[in-house]
């Protein structure tokens, strides 16, 4: 599956020019019937008018949102996939998102419906928190991190949690109407002002990601290879634990918990790019994006009044993806 | 993490045997003592949760109602038609859950596996809940058979994906949790965009609660028992046999595709039969066989009732400290069983980390 | 004692299901019992021998299965069709009431009434009859104001989707009146305490709220006062009625706000929709593109302002408020928000109260708003 680097490069500037085409067709699409003309007018010539706000402050951060969670989410998915060497680990499925999403939904039976501007600090916690656990677990006792285990282990916390989660939304009718909706995973109504708040924790997570590329390459094949290699095998862990809470925790606390991308996505790359973390990550983000701007484009299109939230449509896709994998990737 | 049963060790201690039929169960004497303590201890929660309330009824005055010596009359109404049934139903959900886990841990050969993680439980929700927020007028009826009928779906759907071709307890595991990650996130959708009052009743039925259930929930729920718990001491000891592996049990001449199907179906009755009554009140399935294999050991026929027990005095227990922590106000069973689970289930991993 | 035959016979089934709960003895074995040689009287067992009796068993018994849980599938939809709650014979006159879910016997003069959904307390007030005991999620700033002080005291029986079967038990009313949407669930148990009668508040629009308050003033046998009441209101609105209902072409809306700067757009024909339409407040004709009767349609900024309304009623509690969306440049730019034509309204008031009183305090509140633009 090597290919060449000019290819993978010239791949990889499709992909982009893809995501750019997906986030100018996700901006023409809305309620408001706004026309492509006023959509170019809205950056050429932009006046202040209701529809270029619409355009400038509604349908932009959306569509970057949507692109930046599928990106965050890909390459966590695809991160854990590789120090895990588990071809099932997603942030969904590990629990990473149902802590989150406990963390948010308590904060609002805390404080309110009126804090929602503030979801992001608390869904960082719960991100970590669970990550830790889940880790926790896998790398406990003598030997290496066993992959059953992890699986095994991330689905009863992310049962745990979401037992949790329900038993607040119970106690509360309240609190269960201001939230249900992110429950499901949703961009509607992103505002700059979020994606501004988010942003750093973002950046670093990619620049983390990217600067262990190499070595999470090495722990892919082996944590032998790696040791052999000279690598501190555990810190290498550590940082990428780091920079998986820092990009799942961008993408709850942004679009609450959207499931499957992390895990599909980093497949669909590995089946063409192979097994280079250097040109697995970069393509993983731009893909993401790609297929979480189709999804919110989707969501948007089927019932134009009923915003189907976008994380049911990607559960739709990448939950038969999941059992495909676990029928014929897992062979222990 | 497989813990195999010694089934060909003689155990040392006293034992007898009981045979009906094809039903031999060879009972260890202590196990049979601390069955007897399990259900002595899940009467107490029963009469506990007969007795609290709104009109105190002191124990001896619950037994004596249960016997049919009570003539308290406004008391009586009270603990004959909210009480005792509701506590009955605990007891019986809480015996068929700890039996279900049992099974499906030593088919799977996993100590974490549980209907609640290899999506029967998630099953059950989707068809309930689905039938809680599109048809709520029919919910009342069919939500029983419809949550039994996603239990037995997912159930079907885990054996045909995972083994159909080539059987590995590994793979069931995990495409039960896909699964599991399929219903469930069916299951917030319709949460998401149902109306408010149905989603707040699929949402206390996802929490698990025996609020509210009555004679008519209980009736409906015990031939299911009555079924498959024998069926369950029937198949005790070919668990132990498949235990030993498949290509063992397939060398000592046990149809094992056949016998698992049966084990599966089993687990899944009892599993989704109890979901089925009181929605998914977690961990239950994960905790009881562990605590029961921990008194009675591993031999299955001792196992299987322990569990029942042990399960029983959960789920009642679960039931009593949810009504009485913040009275008036009602925890879920559920989530009682869900805090109690979580230490626990942290416990079990910690202990299992070298296995 | 109204309650003593019935008392007998949950004493009764009681008695028998604690026997029929206790676990099985092994005398099921009888079941599956099968021809055998004189084997089994081994004291010990190894794991062939058992697996080649069972074997045999199996074959068979794998049927045998099968056909007893087809049976249970069989004699449970049985029991179901025919289980069959009823009200609860009381002592003195009673008369009968239909209802969503069946009939029931409810006393000529009911005195201690049970109410167990918002709309029903509401329906009450408008009557002057105070229920003993009500729902109101622990909080009774979820009743309104005006029907608070209609009831006077009362007796919280706990949570709407909940409530404590032994506190209404304990209460010992004579009927209660419960929710189809909620409370379908423990009917039977709610008719074992006190005659039952059930209704759907939930999706009635304006005619439709009307005719459940008849079906409760005929609950209480308060027929003539119910429709002299309804008559009263029907009045009332005609006087608050708005002359014109055209005027120059503005729109009023109802929003919900939800998280991050959503909002849920009340449909056309929805209750708060039906009840503007009486008074002639006009309502805007895109709201027709959304549901009456559901809490899903969820939009974003982008959808009012595509709507704009000149009046907006915002929907707002504790929790609910419209803080996200004041950030927001494009709310700055709807005409609602430019002209201070943005009004807070009471969620519990416009959205969960649901009866009489609180169309009235609607209409009012409306009117006066819309014509102080």
């Amino acid at each position: 599956m090597l290919r060449s680097r000019s290819t993978l490069l010239f791949g990889l500037l499709v992909c982009a020019v893809f995501l750019a085409a997906g986030l100018v067709v996700s901006v023409n699409f809305g309620v408001a019937g706004i026309g492509v003309t006023d959509v170019v007018r809205a950056f050429g010539d932009y006046d202040g008018s209701r529809d270029d706000l619409i355009i400038r402050t509604i349908r932009v951060p959306r569509a970057l949102a949507a692109a930046l969670v599928g990106a965050c989410l890909a390459v966590a998915g695809a991160i854990m996939q590789g120090i895990t060497r588990n071809p099932l680990a997603d942030p969904g499925i590990l629990g990473i998102n149902a802590g989150a999403a406990f963390a948010v939904v308590t904060t609002v039976f805390v404080f309110g419906g009126t804090a929602s501007s503030t979801f992001a600090p608390f869904a960082f916690v719960g991100a970590a928190i669970a990550a830790t656990v889940v880790y926790g677990i896998g790398s406990m006792g003598r030997g290496r991190m066993r992959p059953m285990r992890l699986a095994i282990g991330g689905a009863a916390v992310a049962a745990l949690l979401s037992s949790f989660t329900t038993a607040t939304l119970v106690l509360s009718e309240q609190t269960m109407d201001t939230i249900r909706f992110w429950l499901a995973g949703s961009v509607l109504g992103r505002d700059l002002e979020l994606l501004q708040q988010i942003s750093p924790y973002v950046l670093v997570g990619f620049a983390l990601a990217l600067a262990l590329s190499r070595q999470v390459t090495a722990l892919m094949l082996g944590e032998e290879v790696a040791s052999g290699l000279g690598q501190k095998t555990g810190l290498t862990k550590s940082l990428a634990v780091l920079s998986v809470v820092l990009l799942a925790g961008s993408a709850v606390a942004v679009a609450g918990p959207v499931g499957f991308i992390g895990l599909v996505v980093p497949h669909a790359v590995r089946f063409f790019v192979g097994v280079d973390y250097r040109w697995i990550l970069p393509y993983s983000a731009i893909i993401g994006g790609i297929v979480l701007l189709g999804a919110d484009i989707i969501s948007r299109v089927v019932l134009p009044v009923h915003e189907i939230p976008v994380g049911v449509t990607t559960a739709v896709v990448g939950a038969p993806f999941f059992i495909y994998l676990a029928r014929n990737k897992v062979s222990q | 993490m497989a813990r195999l049963a010694p089934i060909a060790s003689r155990p040392k201690a006293r034992e007898a045997t009981l045979r009906a039929g094809p039903v031999s169960l060879r009972l260890n004497l202590r196990s049979v003592l601390i069955i007897c303590v399990l259900s002595l201890a899940a009467f107490a929660g029963l009469v506990a949760n007969v007795g609290y309330g709104e009109y105190p009824v002191s124990p001896v005055e619950v037994v004596r109602t249960l016997v049919g010596l009570g003539d308290d009359g406004g008391h009586a109404f009270v603990v004959n038609s909210l009480r005792l049934p509701r506590a009955l139903v605990a007891v019986a959900v809480g015996a068929a859950l700890g039996v279900s886990g049992v099974i499906l841990q030593g088919l799977t050969r996993n100590d974490l596996a549980a209907p609640d993680i290899v999506g029967i439980n998630a099953g059950a929700s989707l068809a309930a809940v689905s039938l809680i927020v599109v048809a709520p007028a029919a919910s009342i009826v069919y939500l029983q058979p419809a949550a039994l009928a996603g239990a037995f779906l997912a159930a079907g759907l885990l054996y045909l994906l995972a083994w159909r071709r080539k059987g590995s307890p590994l793979r069931l595991v995990l495409v039960g949790i896909g699964l599991s990650a399929v219903a469930g996130a069916g299951a917030t959708l319709l949460i998401a965009v149902g109306e408010i009052e149905q989603a707040s009743v699929a949402l206390v039925w996802l929490a698990g609660s025996v609020y509210g259930r009555g004679w008519d929930d209980f009736y409906s729920f015990t031939p299911w028992l009555l079924v498959f718990f024998p069926l369950a001491l029937l198949l005790s000891r070919h668990l132990a046999a498949m235990n030993l592996g498949d290509n063992v049990a397939r060398a000592l001449g046990l149809p094992v595709e056949k016998v698992r199907g049966l084990l599966l179906l089993t687990s899944v009755g009892l599993a989704g039969t109890a979901v089925a009554t009181a929605g998914t009140i977690g961990f239950v399935a994960l905790m009881a066989p562990h605590i029961a294999r921990h008194l009675v050991g591993p031999a299955y026929g001792g196992l299987i009732p322990a569990a029942a027990a042990t399960g029983a005095t959960i789920v009642v227990g679960a039931d009593f400290v949810g009504r009485a922590l913040f009275a008036p106000v009602e925890l879920p069973a559920g989530i009682v069983t869900a805090v109690l689970g979580a230490p626990f289930f942290l416990y079990l991993l910690y202990r299992n980390r070298n296995g | 004692m109204p309650l003593n035959r019935h008392l007998l016979r949950t004493c009764e089934t009681g008695r028998s299901a604690a026997v029929s709960g206790s676990l099985p003895d092994p005398a099921y074995g009888g079941l599956f019992r099968l021809p055998d040689k004189g084997e089994r009287t081994r004291p010990e067992w190894s794991v062939l021998d058992m697996i080649c009796r069972e074997r045999r068993w199996l074959k068979r018994g794998t049927e045998t299965i099968f056909g007893m849980i087809l049976s249970i599938v069989l004699l449970t939809a049985c029991a179901t069709a025919g289980g069959e709650g009823g009200g609860d014979a009381a002592s003195g006159p009673t008369r009968t009431v239909e209802h969503d879910m069946g009939e029931a016997e409810v006393p000529t003069q009911p005195q201690r009434i049970v109410a167990l959904e918002l709309p029903y307390i509401d329906m009450l007030a408008s009557l002057r009859v105070s229920p003993v005991g009500l729902v109101d999620d622990g909080d009774p700033e979820n009743l309104i104001p005006e029907v608070r002080s209609r009831i006077g005291e009362w007796e919280s029986v706990g949570s709407r989707s909940e409530p404590n079967l032994e506190q209404i038990a304990k209460l010992e009313p004579d009927l209660i009146i419960a929710d189809n949407d909620r409370h379908a669930a423990i009917y039977d148990e709610l008719s074992a305490i006190a005659p039952t009668v059930v209704f759907t508040a939930r999706y009635a629009g304006y005619e439709k709220t009307l005719d459940v308050a008849r079906q409760v003033g005929d609950a209480i046998n308060k027929t003539e006062e119910m429709n002299a009441e309804i008559g009263r209101l029907e009045g009332r609105l005609d006087e608050l009625s708005r002359a014109d209902s055209e005027g120059d072409g503005s729109h009023s809306l109802a929003v919900i706000p939800r998280e991050r700067g959503t909002a849920q757009v009340l449909g056309e024909g929805s209750y708060v929709a039906d009840i503007l339409d009486r008074v002639r407040v006009p309502y805007a004709p895109e709201a027709a593109a959304y549901p009456a009767d559901a809490d899903s349609a969820s939009t974003g900024l982008e959808g009012l302002a595509e709507i704009d309304p000149a009046v907006l009623f915002v929907m707002t509690d504790a929790e609910t408020t419209m803080k996200p969306w004041e950030s927001s440049e494009v709310w700055r730019k709807l005409t609602a928000v430019e002209n201070g034509d943005v009004h807070a309204v009471s969620r519990a008031l416009w959205t969960r109260s649901r009866g009489l009183v609180s169309m009235e305090l609607i209409a009012e509140e409306a009117v006066e708003l819309f014509d102080g633009r």
